[in-house]
């Protein structure tokens, strides 16, 4: 038996949700180059795909939007699409965090080149994997990947905190420039909020599967 | 969801306990049981031949007319059992009503077509009959369409108001229970809007359970919504549940399309 449309028309959706995700995941990786080697040489090719991005969710809702309309979908067809727009929207929203990045390291470009702390290179290495896993959460309809991303973003979390508390402290000491200290506190919050955007989408893919609402229901204290 | 659950929220108006129903030696309905709540719509849904019409025609005993039908097990109604011997079989279909798939008005005006029922064993007042057919008519959002040609033949109605007057029809007796028999099949968009918007203002009043091949409709009216396969109920839940997140794999492949 062929296909049917609607199902064709899902599967191409899933599609474009992939390749806007292996976009996004081209810029966090360029931004973490970017910092890691400051080279603001990057910023042209990460800016570029920022607007593609944009373009790239709005063509998904639009899709989405349309594909709700004409087929009134149902149960697991419904979650499917109410789960990739709210996915788009949060993978729009990534480029956005890490031109913040960009912009922090200009801010600093009198200092540069700058040791990053340890910590921050612990967040790049887990907002990445935070990353992988939530679009695999969503691309394989997996909760057990779902969960995995949720459960990081408290370790994410609690680096974010640390590099605030430390660098708040080696200011008061004043054992490092005011101005390196708010670079190094602010690049922790915009990995977190990456990090975050991860989570988010990863309670998406939970609810795509399981079809239960879990996003609030996790404090940030919770461990899994 | 069981029957306890709902039980727990809401007042059961139905109780259907291991109903099982027979056509000579095939068997259409297989060990049903559940509770449809009172004053809330409950949709029944299923692929053609699962046996809905066939249960919807037991909560009012239509299924007698049919001389090979068979009954077991219990249907209760404000918990007497309409399967009962003595039961009054006048009064069941009076406290039950009907609204079929086909609007079925019969050939007389409109004001006749409501009064109808009225006028069968009972002995009203002419200002009384008018008043209950006016309220009828208002009740079926009927009445500012046709109020100045009350003695038109009904059947020089559009199918859309044909319907509404075969509702309108049933209201007139009273009844506390109204079953739809796939009451939109033979109407068009427009004219089935108006009908669904008429039963969601109907559950006020009244019990409604609607058979349905329209799975949108299904979701858009009910409350509560029962999937029937091969004669079992597969899945019986709030009608939300059902169409966002069932239970059953089977209801999931009959609600998405993708059965068989």
């Amino acid at each position: 038996m062929t296909e049917r449309t609607f199902d064709l028309e899902l599967k191409e959706l899933r599609e474009k949700v992939a390749y806007l995700a292996g976009i996004t995941r081209r810029v966090v990786d360029t931004s973490s180059q970017l910092l890691t080697e400051q080279d603001l040489s990057l910023k042209t090719e990460i800016v570029r795909l920022e607007r593609e991005s944009d373009l790239l969710e709005n063509g998904i809702q639009d899709k989405a939007s349309t594909l709700m309309a004409r087929y009134q979908p149902v149960a697991v067809d419904l979650r499917f699409l109410l789960a990739s727009m709210n996915i788009a929207h949060e993978l729009e929203r990534i480029p956005d965090q890490c031109l913040n990045l960009v912009q922090r390291l200009e801010e600093v470009r009198a200092f540069l080149p700058v040791k990053l702390p340890a910590e921050i290179y612990e967040m790049i290495s887990r907002v990445k994997e935070m990353l992988t896993l939530a679009i695999e959460a969503y691309l394989q309809k997996e909760d057990r990947l779902a969960s995995q991303t949720i459960g990081l973003d408290v370790f994410v979390d609690d680096l974010k905190t640390l590099v605030m508390n430390k660098y708040l402290e080696r200011v008061n000491k004043k054992e490092i420039d005011p101005p390196l200290a708010v670079f190094f506190i602010l690049l922790s919050r915009h990995l977190e909020k990456i990090g975050d955007l991860a989570k988010n989408m990863a309670e998406e893919a939970y609810y795509l599967v399981r079809g239960e609402f879990i996003k609030h229901l996790l404090t940030s204290g919770s461990r899994h | 969801m069981d029957r306890t659950d709902i039980n727990a929220v809401y007042k059961p108006k139905i109780l259907v306990e291991d109903l099982n129903l027979y056509y000579g030696q095939k068997q259409v309905l297989k060990s049903i049981s559940l509770a449809i709540p009172e004053n809330q719509v409950t949709a029944i849904i299923g692929p053609s031949g699962c046996g809905k019409s066939t249960f919807i025609r037991a909560l009012n005993r239509m299924n007698d007319l049919i001389p090979e039908a068979r009954v077991e097990g219990k249907i209760l109604i404000d918990n007497e059992n309409i399967y009962d011997r003595d039961i009054d079989l006048v009064a069941l279909r009076k406290k039950v009503g009907m609204v079929f798939q086909k609007p079925n008005p019969f050939p007389k005006s409109i004001f006749d077509n409501v009064a109808y029922g009225l006028t069968i064993g009972h002995h009203q007042s002419k200002a009384s009959i008018e008043t209950v057919v006016e309220k009828s008519l208002r009740q079926a959002a009927l009445w500012e369409e046709i109020k100045d040609r009350l003695g038109q033949n009904a059947l020089k109605l559009s199918g859309g108001q044909q319907q509404r007057l075969c509702i309108a029809r049933t209201l007139a007796v009273e009844p506390e229970i109204i079953l739809f028999d796939e009451p939109c099949s033979a109407i068009d968009p427009i004219a089935t809007s108006k009908v669904e918007e008429l039963i969601h203002q109907l559950k006020k009043n009244y019990t409604v359970v609607i058979v349905t091949h329209n799975m949108q409709q299904a979701a858009r009216v009910s409350d509560f919504t029962a999937f029937l396969w091969l004669g079992e109920l597969i899945e019986y839940d709030r009608t939300d549940k059902i169409f966002t997140n069932p239970a059953n794999k089977l209801t999931e492949d009959y609600i998405t399309g993708r059965f068989g």
